[in-house]
């Protein structure tokens, strides 16, 4: 800027002040001549004040003018890590239902049409479903864009063809978008570029928005006098005078104070963007910048993110409906809010319409149909726009060592989950409905609390994480952060440990009698079963499938607490564990998080696999940048391990968890265990299928009693997820050197099929007890008294 | 990109062309994939070899791993990991992963005798001759 280079002192005097200036030391010779000088003396005055007020405006014209280029030119925004879960595989012969393939579709915002052809669309015909995939760059290489015929054959895929009817062996859906690591700002939003934005949507802003953006210099005088008049005919504020460039310029730098001062700004910066930028960049700018709406913390920002997060869908995907209702949006997002205000929101789509066929944008017919169309689609989900907080806090665990926050938050980075949304759904409906289930039938049970983890049992990926009642609160996150005593639930480490020394079988008997246990200071403590009594001996079966307590201890102080310790760190946990008698009973707070991957260990064989939320990590352009594989270590021999979980399915039939036989389908089978901590503070259910681990705990937050046990409380919740995610019955093969055989369960000796407490147990080859029980036949009514007894542990 | 829009008739032609192919043996038995076309975790296991062949290991592993994810009880997959590992320079993980396909494979002797020969070959490269012979010794008595 010219003026403000040249010094004050180089500035052309004006005419009138030819003379030097005079120095103050001057009297005044005469009267006559003061008169005469009085007004050279204000008009330098006003000159002074004049140059002052100049010299002020060009200071800050250039500081405003420095400001919107230094901040114009860089990098626009932070750009949050996008995260994706796991995509949809399909292939021939796989297991999938017809009703799990439209959920996805669904999640994925895939609209049903009579034709497809265009990402996004399928069309349902008898068995046979026909999609046009979207797109997408994995790490190992692109997914195309293509139509597929995807046929069922019951539960089952039948076949994938393309197009041609060749068959396609293997072929992936585009994944599901579940969330954003956002930075202190909360500012959430994906960036799009001109070229993925439909032509409507820009006409569409133009028209109602800014009219003569293409023509004005960043402030529309024209604009405003007309929306003045606008304004003045309707009474009411109706149109804005604001050109899209001063929008841009409000929501990037200034406040939403109505002042004088951010009007007289808002100008300034306008004029000095348009001066040097082009309107196309303006405008990307702009898309990306607008305010479009709230999640609790989570700002929405930019078209692009506004798309997936009210419509599930990417940008280029939307109808005329959609996009008049976005645009309409922009007046005022929480006002026109869909969900909150549909009534205003339809209405402000109507104006929007009616703006678009006026100005000749559209159709009237194609805009008459918008018009009837739903605001935003029917279904109710928990996670509408697709966002899991609690999720989101395992993927930030897992990149917390290789990536900082602020990449994290800003460099716009793809990261591909093994989230799976559909089972993340039911899980959280599960644990939602199963939480409201309990507490009808309770009092206090508004405060109850609940949280799952669900691993698949061979890649230890996780897939869905429930943090807690509310599944959209970003508080706090029960699943991973949560420590509380996990009770029975850490007894198979007990006697895995008695199995790996080799100097027992789970027919070997342990004394269920009275115990009183040194304790340092000299106190003693004396465990006590669960209901009060003592069952004198007992094998080891028995007693972990029965969940008895005083057995547990006996058996562990034989084996020496450390020991188990450390079969409890071999199976994963990586916290530090007290070295107390009481561990043997559960006294360990853990996560549910960190119970899943002991009992994940359980449920692969005695093979540890570190549970992983993250698959890769991909650059904002795709290029794969990091992946996690897939590790593993042995940590016990798997005929223990067998040996474990066969009592674990055991305790599912004829156990402390036999409830689950009325609440999942008979054909699938599950190994699991109940856990209860003192005073029912705590209700734990862990456990496993063929496919899938799932670990519930049901308490509450202040710590305080709930009078559920795991299998009031916890266990309902489980069945109700394995139900919906498993599809594979706990058929383990079985380890070479491996014998079968019937055992009474009352003694631990060998018995018939069909004796009364006969229970199929695993034994190491020559090692199964030669000695016979009793028969005693079917017993119904001992059978009954054993059912009563034992239910409420 | 895929375009064009596929009108309703053809639609239905193209899903009565599926169900009439022919080799879709599928009348209710367990598998349903096409016998004369290739599988998904065979596409998998080329892609992977390709992968390999051109020194791209980790891209080999991740086409193995995403088989595994369709199919992790198949002990071969496992084993085919295992080399990939071994081939990377580690051979602690390609122990883990072979024994994990020892556990899996049933009556399937080929499977067994493959799985610890890895497990033997791993053993060799972390120093291990002793726990090498024995895996050896395991390959050999498979049935």
């Amino acid at each position: 800027m010219p003026e403000s280079d040249t010094p004050e002192g180089e500035r052309p005097e004006p005419a009138a002040h030819g003379r030097r200036p005079r120095t103050g030391g001057d009297p005044p010779r005469a009267s006559s001549r003061g008169a005469r000088r009085r007004p050279h003396r204000v008009l330098k005055a006003f000159a002074a004040c004049g140059l002052l007020v100049l010299l002020g405006a060009s200071v800050y014209v250039i500081h405003l003018e420095h400001v919107v280029a230094s901040h114009f030119s860089g990098r626009l925004w932070r750009i949050p890590a996008r995260v994706y879960g796991r995509p949809l595989e399909l292939h021939a012969g796989r297991h999938l239902s017809p009703d799990r393939l439209f959920r996805e579709l669904e999640l994925l915002g895939y609209e049903a049409r009579d034709t497809t052809g265009v990402p996004g669309t399928f069309v349902s015909h008898e068995d046979t479903v026909v999609l046009t995939a979207r797109g997408f760059r994995f790490g190992d290489g692109l997914e195309p864009a293509r139509t597929l015929a995807v046929r069922f054959d019951g539960d089952r895929l039948a076949s994938v063809r393309d197009t041609s009817g060749a068959s396609v062996p293997l072929a992936r859906l585009d994944p599901a978008l579940i969330g954003s690591l956002l930075p202190e700002s909360f500012e959430d939003r994906i960036v799009v570029e001109r070229d993925g934005v439909p032509d409507l949507l820009v006409d569409a802003l133009i028209a109602v928005e800014d009219r003569r953006f293409y023509t004005h210099g960043g402030i529309d005088v024209r604009g405003v006098a007309r929306a003045f008049l606008a304004n003045l005919r309707a009474g009411s504020i109706v149109q804005g005078g604001s050109t899209l460039t001063q929008q841009l310029i409000r929501s990037k730098f200034l406040t939403n104070r109505r002042s004088l001062r951010r009007k007289l700004d808002e100008a300034v910066m306008a004029l000095a963007l348009e001066r040097r930028f082009d309107k196309e960049t303006i405008f990307e700018a702009y898309l990306n910048e607008v305010y479009m709406g709230q999640d609790g913390r989570r700002a929405v920002h930019g078209f692009g993110l506004a798309s997936y997060f009210y419509f599930d869908k990417p940008l280029a995907e939307l109808a005329p409906n959609e996009i008049a209702l976005l645009v309409g949006m922009v007046k005022g997002p929480t006002a026109y809010d869909p969900h909150r205000h549909p009534e205003a929101a339809r209405a402000r789509r109507r104006v929007v319409l009616d703006v678009l066929v006026e100005r000749g944008v559209l159709d009237p017919q194609v805009a008459e149909a918008a018009a009837g169309r739903p605001l935003v689609r029917a279904h109710t989900r928990a996670n509408a726009g697709g966002y899991h907080p609690a999720f989101l806090d395992a993927v930030r665990r897992d990149l917390a060592s290789d990536y900082d926050d602020e990449a994290l938050s800003s460099d716009g980075l793809r990261i591909l989950t093994t989230m799976d949304p559909v089972v993340q759904e039911d899980t959280a409906d599960a644990v939602t409905s199963g939480l409201d289930a309990l507490a009808r039938a309770r009092a206090t049970a508004d405060l109850l609390e609940g949280a799952a983890v669900v691993t698949s049992v061979h890649g230890g990926e996780i897939l869905a994480i429930v943090g807690g009642r509310k599944q959209r609160a970003q508080g706090f996150n029960r699943a991973l952060e949560a420590q509380r005593a996990v009770g029975s639930v850490l007894k198979p480490a007990v006697y895995l440990t008695a199995l790996e020394t080799g100097r027992y079988t789970l027919s070997s008997t342990v004394e269920d009698t009275l115990l009183e246990v040194q304790m340092p200071g000299g106190t003693t403590w004396a465990p006590r079963n669960f209901d009060e009594t003592f069952t004198g001996t007992v094998p080891l079966c028995r007693a972990l499938m029965l969940s008895r307590n005083v057995p547990t201890v006996r058996l562990g102080l034989e084996l020496g607490v450390d020991q188990v310790i450390d079969t409890l760190h071999r199976l994963g946990t990586t916290r530090e564990l007290p070295s107390y008698p009481s561990l043997f009973l559960g006294a360990v707070p853990l996560s549910p998080l960190d119970v899943a991957q002991l009992y994940n260990s359980l449920a692969a064989g005695g093979f540890v696999t570190p549970l992983r939320a993250v698959r890769e990590v991909l650059t904002s352009d795709g290029e794969p940048l990091q992946r996690y594989p897939l590790e593993l270590r042995q940590a016990c021999t798997p005929k223990s391990v067998y040996q474990i979980a066969r009592t674990l399915e055991a305790t599912t039939e004829q156990g402390t968890a036999r409830a689950l036989q009325d609440l999942l389908p008979e054909a699938l089978h599950v190994a699991g265990k109940t856990g209860t901590t003192d005073d029912f503070r705590d209700s734990w259910f862990a456990g496993f299928s063929g496919d899938r681990v799932a670990v519930v705990w049901v308490g509450r937050d202040d710590n305080a009693p709930t009078g559920l046990t795991g299998a009031t409380g916890a266990l309902p919740i489980w069945a109700t997820i394995m139900t919906r995610v498993s599809e594979r019955s706990f058929e383990p093969r079985e380890p070479a050197g491996i014998e079968e055989v019937w055992i009474d369960l009352a003694s631990g000796k060998r018995t018939g099929s069909r004796c009364a407490n006969a229970v199929r147990l695993p034994f190491v080859e020559g090692r199964a007890p030669r000695e016979k029980a009793p028969c005693e036949g079917e017993n119904i009514a001992e059978k009954a008294v054993g059912w009563f007894r034992d239910i409420f542990r | 990109m895929v375009s064009r829009h596929l009108p309703v008739k053809r639609m239905v032609k193209l899903a009565l062309a599926v169900t009439l192919a022919p080799g879709l043996g599928c009348g209710g038995s367990g598998s349903v994939a096409e016998p004369t076309e290739i599988s998904a975790v065979d596409a998998l296991l080329e892609a992977a070899d390709t992968a390999e062949r051109e020194g791209r290991l980790d891209e080999a592993a991740a086409a193995i791993e995403r088989a595994l994810r369709l199919e992790p009880s198949a002990p071969a997959l496992w084993t085919r990991l295992a080399r990939v590992r071994l081939a990377e320079g580690l051979p602690e993980q390609a122990e883990s992963l072979a024994l994990k396909a020892t556990t899996l494979s049933g009556g399937d002797g080929a499977e067994v005798r493959d799985a610890w020969a890895v497990v033997a070959e791993a053993r060799t490269a972390l120093g291990d001759p002793q726990g090498a012979a024995v895996a050896r010794d395991r390959a050999g008595r498979a049935p």
